[in-house]
């Protein structure tokens, strides 16, 4: 029995083509179908069609029968019957998605207030079980809390409650856990399962992440440039894929999934950056008078060999971005010591000498962010040039030449950045970067806002020109299947410490610290035969500000002691993998 | 929160020490004396003179006696006037210039709020445009022209409203000033109050509410009201401050004899006590208003409440 | 090189936004009209005439726009009062951009104590009833030309301070400036050649805002009677002239009254415009 049926949906805008083209789909009771595809598919337009939430300007025709009725264009009186009620919607940012102004508790009152689903005395004790239900830790403190002092994982349960509040018969989810941290996704997403379960709702997940497709849904749509390309049970798109597009969509994914990669570790003589003991500390942001200080970076030691890539992995609060910073001299470090081929390194960039400068270059993560948007692309790629060699360069051969090298054609040198893509952007980042030929590039989440194919290009142009010059990388990421692609060895990091530093292989295949092991596990993968792993709830990360004592991972970890509470664990070196755990070389994990 | 509002009064207080200085320094570097105007006087008189009201006297010793005299409610006496106190002047001068401004104040922000808020919710429609317009010609046009063009239609060629002031006794003499003087004011709170909803209404918390199935004047009324008015509320404080300067204008054509009236004639006749007294008074006025407006705006953003 | 930018971001947003073409159009038609007029027309702004006082509007003698109550005629008068009017604003609001976009963009850039210091500064001054004390100033130092000029340029740069502060923190912080230090582009050059160009944007705004400030505040002094002395007159002494004889030759009051409003109303839709383009947000794709 259909629930929602999507017949002949066409969306377009003036001015511009049709984002959806003639889409036809159905979602049974009780059904999860997952909706995948790139940015700029439609995802979210469909989405927004279905609830009647299209911009005035959208121009939309064909059907949306929900239970028999058509709701497409419907008056809004008869949409808000069926919003709450019988369908609702989670969508990605739940900061922006949440009113700042009002309070938690009063924000689910005012749903029931408005849809007379309880009595007037009932209104607060139903929100609070909602808030319970959707596992807040303190559900009366989180009641009476604004929104921005919730993290992030918080923020989307109350989402979720809101959305779930009205036992709607079909729950529509936009992206609802891209914007978290892995570990939190995945008990997002198993929060999602259960409920599900409960009160038997269907389920339209939009996501451009397969892996939450494969474990989460069983049917999938395929959407390309507005069309619906594939339309099966998940299993057979993945293991059957009929349409072109899905097929090199879930190579893609398989590829970048977490197997094996083999990379020539290279041998080097004298390491090209060495760090020892690093402790990386700043005022917290407005908080000056407090006198608090944020320990972001805690006793970090990591060196880097010529034509090495390491990866820096972590979630939010890491520590990682704050590590960068540090070594590229835009934070100050408050003790240890940094040297960069044998020379030492000083703390601020500006007091560095010209020949550190060039030898240490950084890619950054928003990539028209990093370019100076009133200086055009050639103005852009000489700068470094001027200002180390001032003189006169030949200028229009040289930018020729970066632009070929980061392959991007050199009739783009005369425009500007914000006329650029996110893909030909970065290129252009890592050109300036690539320009002054430097030993060493730190890129920090560089491709993180960048889409599948781009992203898989951008690194592939990194790894080659890492085999033709021989240079050194150290790669800050979130995204465990870009650390697979790319790196020799992998340091993790949670709350400023490092909890394992081995190499890439042996940290997938074998971890040896908890966290390292919650991280892979939480990872969703792109294929639907492999289960789910459920991970014990985890609870939320303890903020940067309070760091527990003893090993910082302990209050969530699995497998902790008594002495977990008290000693902090220094790392410890086993046959393949360095690890920071009291019982690591009991565990088999 | 309390922090914040102490902090914010602290600050207040200097700002107000340094404001008097600075008046204080401007009124005496002036070249020429609040006497001479009159007959040019014999040396001794003038000796005389300028001991009585301590002219002799080193001027940082002057500003401290000026402040003391501050600290007593004592602004010394009108050079001009010379039977009067300053503060006897400002005194009688404050009740009708406090409600011409405020009854100004009041006008402004009940009609700019109510317009501005139908102007956004009805965007682009002909109200919206017809309603935008105006408020725009009201910013542009200034209140020294609007206020003859006001006396010549509605008092002089039809006879509806009394012209001058002391003619009358009626309150409808108040009709004119002040609406004269809060014209500008109705107009730029309405475009601030449209453009501020207009956002709001575009953000993605609505969305949110709207995707909960809350009637439209559910929403405006529970989620959007507060965040929309924040910045209308911003702009109080140099609303204040520009209808204190309109006031003037406002009281010199309609012959109102109010606090503004008094500072132009003081400035004319180099009468500096009185001068000084005004710039004072308006500015602590400035001062603790703006202060006031702070704490409120502090306490409606939760996301300052709870630093 | 930013020349080049002001020249090309104006030219865009001329073709793009029609308020900027109608208002800039009408400004720069005024603006021409009132430097020609005076050539054109056979009378003076001087001369006055007994016998032809309050003549009305007409064509005969070129009395376009009547005569006042000295036999001047109102149509040169207006047009050196639209001169007199416009090069004050412009002076005045040149002045306030200098000191405004100096004292945001060091505060701006220094950050810390500096800008906090600074920006408290601001507040005080702020708080001055800062009209009274031009008012102040122009009865004190008797009404020098050249002082109206500085006074009003001195009453509005705190605007701009502010506005270009916010914008210098907020680009200080973005990646490109980060970009910039690691690449060792000196400080110099950062404040030149990443930071300012990227502040015209907001500064040519704000610019087409306070100049209808600086033209209400000279307008303010005029009528007040401390502010350009006869035989000059401005836009605000012919209204202020206009007022005493509104019921006997209302059109003394209304003609630079409606031409006055013509160009602050330009002026502020210009802004208004110039901003809807500039918006930051605008340009992201």
């Amino acid at each position: 029995m259909s629930l929602l049926t999507v017949s002949g949906l066409n969306i377009a805008y003036p001015g511009s083509a049709l984002v959806i083209d003639d889409l036809n789909f159905s979602v049974k009771k009780g059904e999860a179908v997952g909706l995948v595809g790139e940015s700029g598919s439609g995802k979210t337009q469909t989405a927004l069609s279905i609830m009647g939430l299209l911009p005035e300007n959208a121009v939309a025709s064909g059907e949306v029968v929900f239970d028999g009725e058509n709701i497409l264009g419907a008056p809004e009186r008869t949409l808000n019957q069926y919003r709450t009620k019988r369908m609702s919607i989670v969508f990605q940012d739940p900061m922006s998605a949440l009113n700042p102004y009002i309070r938690v508790g009063e924000q689910l009152n005012r749903i029931l207030i408005e849809h007379r689903l309880v009595g007037e005395d009932e209104v607060d004790g139903r929100s609070l079980e909602m808030l319970q239900l959707v596992g807040l830790p303190d559900a009366e403190r989180q009641y009476r809390s604004y929104p921005h002092q919730l993290s992030g994982g918080m923020r989307q349960r109350v989402m979720i409650a809101a959305a779930l509040i009205g036992r709607p018969e079909l729950l529509i989810a936009d992206e609802p856990t891209t914007a978290l941290d892995v570990t939190v996704q995945s008990q997002i997403l198993g929060l999602l399962r259960n409920l599900r379960d409960k009160f038997n709702t269907a389920l339209l997940l939009i996501t451009h992440d397969l892996g939450v497709i494969a474990g989460n849904c069983e049917r999938m749509l395929v959407l390309k440039n507005g069309a619906l390309v594939e339309s099966a049970p998940t299993r057979q798109v993945f293991t059957a894929p009929s349409h072109a597009d899905s097929k090199a969509m879930i190579a893609a994914a398989r590829r970048s999934d977490l197997r094996p990669r083999p990379l020539e570790r290279p041998t080097g003589d004298q390491p090209v950056l060495q760090i020892e003991n690093l402790d990386v500390s700043y005022f917290v942001p407005g908080e000056r008078r407090s006198r608090r200080r944020l320990e972001a970076v805690k006793a970090l030691c990591m060196t880097i060999a010529p034509g090495e890539t390491v990866a820096v992995v972590g979630e939010s609060g890491s520590g990682k971005t704050s590590l960068a910073r540090a070594v590229v001299g835009l934070l100050p470090a408050q003790d240890g010591s940094m040297t960069l081929l044998g020379k030492p390194l000083t703390g601020q960039v500006e007091s560095r000498s010209n020949e550190m400068r060039r030898d240490l270059q950084m890619v950054f993560q928003d990539p028209v962010g990093s370019l100076n948007p009133a200086m055009r692309i050639d103005e852009i790629i000489i700068e470094p040039l001027t200002v180390h060699n001032p003189g006169r360069v030949n200028a229009n051969q040289l930018v020729g030449e970066a632009l070929e090298r980061v392959g991007l054609d050199a009739r783009l040198s005369k425009r500007f950045p914000h006329e650029l893509s996110g893909g030909q952007a970065q290129r252009v980042a890592i050109a300036r970067a690539l320009v002054l030929k430097p030993k060493i590039l730190i890129c920090d989440e560089a491709v993180a806002a960048l889409d599948g194919s781009v992203r898989e290009e951008i690194l592939e142009l990194l790894r080659s020109e890492q085999e033709q010059s021989g240079l050194s990388m150290i790669f800050i990421t979130h995204d465990l299947a870009t650390v697979r692609q790319i790196s020799h060895r992998v340091l993790v990091m949670y709350l400023g410490r490092v909890c394992e530093l081995s190499d890439t292989e042996s940290l997938f295949i074998r971890p040896k610290h908890p966290y390292t092991k919650a991280l892979l596990d939480a990872v969703p993968i792109a294929d639907p035969d492999i289960g789910i792993v459920v991970l014990s709830e985890l609870g939320e990360a303890p903020s940067m500000m309070h760091p527990p004592p003893g090993c910082v991972f302990h209050p969530r970890c699995t497998y902790s002691v008594l002495r977990c509470g008290d000693d902090v664990p220094e790392l410890q070196r086993f046959e393949k993998t360095n690890a920071a755990c009291h019982r690591a070389a009991e565990l088999d994990l | 929160m309390l922090r914040f509002a102490l902090l914010r009064f602290l600050w207040a207080i200097p700002t107000l020490l340094l404001v008097i200085g600075l008046a204080f320094l401007m009124v005496h570097a002036a070249p020429g004396g609040p006497f001479d105007a009159e007959r040019a006087l014999p040396p001794e008189i003038e000796a005389n003179i300028a001991k009585a009201y301590h002219l002799d006297e080193s001027l940082p010793r002057q500003f401290t006696r000026y402040l003391n005299g501050l600290l007593r409610g004592d602004l010394g006496p009108s050079y001009r006037y010379r039977d009067y106190s300053v503060s006897e002047l400002i005194g009688n001068a404050i009740p009708v210039s406090l409600k011409l401004g405020v009854l100004a104040m009041m006008l402004a922000i009940v009609v700019g709020i109510a317009a501005g808020t139908v102007a956004a919710l009805r965007q682009n429609s002909f109200l919206d445009r017809i309603t935008m317009a105006f408020a725009m010609t009201g910013i542009s046009v200034p209140v020294f022209v609007v206020a003859p063009l006001l006396i010549l239609f509605f008092a002089v060629r039809s006879q509806w409203l009394p012209a001058s002031w002391s003619g009358s006794t009626s309150g409808w003499r108040f009709l004119l000033p002040v609406i004269a003087l809060a014209l500008p004011q109705i107009a730029y709170i309405a475009r601030l109050t449209r453009a501020s909803m207009i956002e709001v209404l575009g953000s993605d918390f609505i969305r949110t509410a709207k995707a909960q199935g809350l009637r439209s004047a559910s929403i405006i009324r529970h989620h959007a009201m507060k965040p929309a008015m924040l910045p209308v509320l911003s702009y109080m404080g140099p609303a204040i401050a520009a209808i204190l300067t309109g006031s003037v204008v406002v009281e010199e054509i309609f012959g109102i004899p109010g606090v503004g009236q008094f500072f132009v004639r003081g400035a004319l006749n180099r009468d500096y006590t009185l001068v000084l007294g005004i710039v004072i008074f308006y500015a602590t006025l400035v001062i603790l208003l703006n202060f006031i407006v702070d704490v409120l705006y502090g306490f409606l953003d939760p996301r300052i409440r709870h630093q | 090189m930013s020349t080049g930018l002001v020249v090309s971001g104006v030219s865009r947003a001329a073709r793009r936004s029609r308020s900027v073409r109608i208002c800039g159009g009408i400004l720069l038609a005024v603006a021409a009209v009132a430097i020609i007029g005076p050539f054109i027309s056979p009378h003076s702004y001087l001369t006055t005439d007994f016998n032809g006082t309050f003549i009305e509007p007409t064509l005969r003698n070129y009395h376009l726009f009547g005569t006042d109550d000295l036999g001047r005629d109102l149509f040169v008068r207006t047009l050196m009062g639209g001169q007199v009017t416009l090069l004050v604003a412009i002076v005045a609001s040149f002045v306030s951009l200098v000191i405004g976009v100096a004292y945001g963009a060091i505060a701006g850039y220094a950050g810390g104590h500096i800008d906090a210091i600074m920006m408290r500064a601001v507040d005080a001054l702020y708080a001055l009833p800062f009209i009274f004390l031009v008012i102040l100033l122009m009865v004190v130092f008797e009404r020098n030309f050249l002082l109206i000029f500085v006074a009003i340029g001195a009453i509005n740069w705190l605007d701009m301070a502010r506005i270009v502060r916010g914008q210098t923190i907020s680009l200080k912080q973005r990646e490109f400036v980060d970009a910039a230090r690691l690449i060792g582009v000196p400080p110099w050059r950062i404040i030149f050649r990443h930071i300012t160009p990227n502040l015209l944007g907001v500064v040519i705004v704000y610019v087409t805002l306070t100049i209808p400030q600086a033209i209400l505040v000279e307008s303010f002094l005029s009528f007040l009677g401390l502010g350009i002395q006869e035989p000059q007159t401005s836009l605000g002494a012919l209204v202020n002239g206009g007022v005493s004889q509104m019921e006997r030759a209302p059109w003394l009051l209304l003609i630079p009254a409606v031409l006055l409003a013509v160009i602050l109303l330009c002026f502020n839709f210009l802004g208004d415009g110039l901003r809807d383009l500039f918006d930051p947000r605008q340009d992201s794709r």
